[in-house]
């Protein structure tokens, strides 16, 4: 075997014009890790750790800690007897034994190892096998962020204490809060791979439709006119698509992304037969980075316009109803403290609900929001 | 490609309203949402391209809530939903 220099072998080693042209498209593309790596002291994940980001979902958070992976940082969140949300590093500060074995307390968690005991923002409360006069509680914290709940969703401030924004609310349109709908999904790819997707209409005239029958209504079979428009001074993107119908009506819709990792998205089961004007979005969703090559979707389905909407969509949101957590690349597998598997190849865990009849119930299959 | 520039620039710090303050707002305010769907009749023409309406009704619909987009939501609401609407009876008057 002869190791051949690409280019001397393929003159035109980048014509994708020639047939069977594999080999001489050479070198695959490097990786673009300025907008796509999210750990601690890389651009885009400082970058975001400046935003509060859902990190699970409110009812994950039962009798046992949960293991999260957000950015690349393995955390743990649980909801301690008095009802407060932590959100820490996973591994204990003492040993580092890892906090998802740990017994929740009334205030805060104790790890499982030695005892020690921590608040939700990391004081250290307890280290019961230490000599009396132990200097360490003093000097020692447990790695935490300052956590929030806001329909149903875990949000956390993974950034510079100094600069913690206030957390601001998302628009709900009045909704009333039993028709928020928290949910989450979970995908083995970049999150930017995810997010890209917002602003890709067209896949829902092929994916969603033409390709595989039709996921959601017919109406996403038909080709669309689109223009994509930036909003905000440069912190959004909206696309408007605009299709016909039939010969009587065109229906257009508007999605819209806003930095770093927001987008709104109007509803997913539109037939497009009667007249309406400003029926607002259906999903509030975020593509949360769980490292580089797994991101996460803690989200909430917001039934906007109950008048226009409740009939067609309440059915189908009830049943998406199916929180996921985050399987971890170092816990995928493992067995968890619920006693079941976390899935390794990436696909959801359901933890409650019935989801075989929704569209996206299929693993690695389309994601909610068109 | 463009959601990507926009990105890269906030992540540069080279957009003012990219920043946690920008998007968030003052905190009395929500993050609000330009994303909506409207079904307009608008019957089919003879002798009227198609897509090139269907791009113009996309356009018009665009200026309507871009117009309001500062808006606090309240106001964005009150300026925003009445306009769809009027845009459907002057499709008509057309
Ligand atoms: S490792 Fe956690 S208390 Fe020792
Ligand atoms: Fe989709």
């Amino acid at each position: 075997m002869t190791v051949h220099d690409i280019s001397e072998v393929c003159p035109r080693s980048y014509d994708i014009k020639a047939p069977y042209s594999g080999y001489c498209l050479g070198k695959l593309p490097s990786e673009d890790a300025e907008i796509t790596h999210v750990g601690p002291d890389t651009p885009c994940g400082e970058y975001m750790r400046h935003f509060w980001q859902p990190v699970c979902l409110s009812e994950e958070l039962g009798q046992y800690p949960l293991a999260i992976r957000i950015m690349g940082e393995d955390l743990v969140a649980f909801r301690d007897k008095s009802g407060r949300v932590g959100v820490l590093r996973r591994h204990c500060t003492h040993r580092g034994a890892s906090l998802e074995y740990g017994l929740i307390s009334k205030h805060g968690i104790r790890c499982c190892y030695h005892g020690w005991q921590f608040d939700v923002d990391g004081t250290i409360l307890d280290t019961p096998g230490e000599p009396s006069g132990s200097r360490i509680h003093p000097s020692l914290k447990q790695g935490a962020y300052p956590a929030h709940e806001h329909w149903g969703l875990v949000f956390a401030y993974m950034g510079p204490p100094e600069e913690k924004p206030d957390f601001s609310g998302f628009e709900d349109y009045g909704t009333p809060e039993e028709g928020i709908i928290p949910y989450s999904t979970w995908h083995p790819c970049n999150w930017l791979q995810c997010h890209d997707n917002f602003m890709d209409p067209m896949h829902a005239v092929f994916l969603h439709s033409r390709m595989t029958g039709d996921q959601l209504t017919p109406a996403w079979g038909k080709m669309p006119v689109v223009e994509w428009y930036e909003t905000g001074g440069g912190n959004g993107i909206i696309y408007v698509a605009t299709r016909r119908m039939d010969d009587q009506h065109v229906w257009n819709r508007i999605n819209h992304v806003i930095l770093p990792n927001y987008c709104e998205v109007g509803t997913a089961f539109e037939e497009g037969d009667k007249q309406k004007y400003f029926q607002r979005n259906t999903w509030n969703r975020w593509l949360v980075p769980v490292d580089d090559t797994h991101s996460a979707g803690p989200s909430a389905g917001v039934i906007s316009d109950p008048a226009s909407t409740t009939a067609r969509e309440t059915p189908r949101l009830a049943a998406a109803t199916v929180s996921t957590s985050v399987p971890t690349s170092t816990t995928a597998g493992a067995p968890t403290r619920n006693g079941s598997a976390l899935p390794a190849t990436g696909t959801p865990k359901p933890v409650s609900g019935p989801l075989l009849s929704t569209p996206w119930s299929i693993p690695a299959g389309p994601i909610p929001g068109s | 490609m463009m959601w990507r520039r926009l990105l890269r620039r906030g992540i540069r710090g080279e957009t003012p309203s990219a920043t946690p303050d920008g998007v968030y707002g003052p905190p009395e305010r929500k993050v609000g949402s330009l994303a909506h769907d409207c079904i307009f009749k608008m019957p089919l023409r003879h002798g009227v391209d198609d897509n090139e309406a269907m791009r113009d009704m996309g356009r018009r619909v665009t200026e309507i809530v871009m117009a309001a987009e500062d808006l606090p939501h309240d106001e964005q609401q009150a300026v925003v939903i009445p306009r769809p609407e009027e845009l459907q009876r002057q499709i008509f008057r057309e």
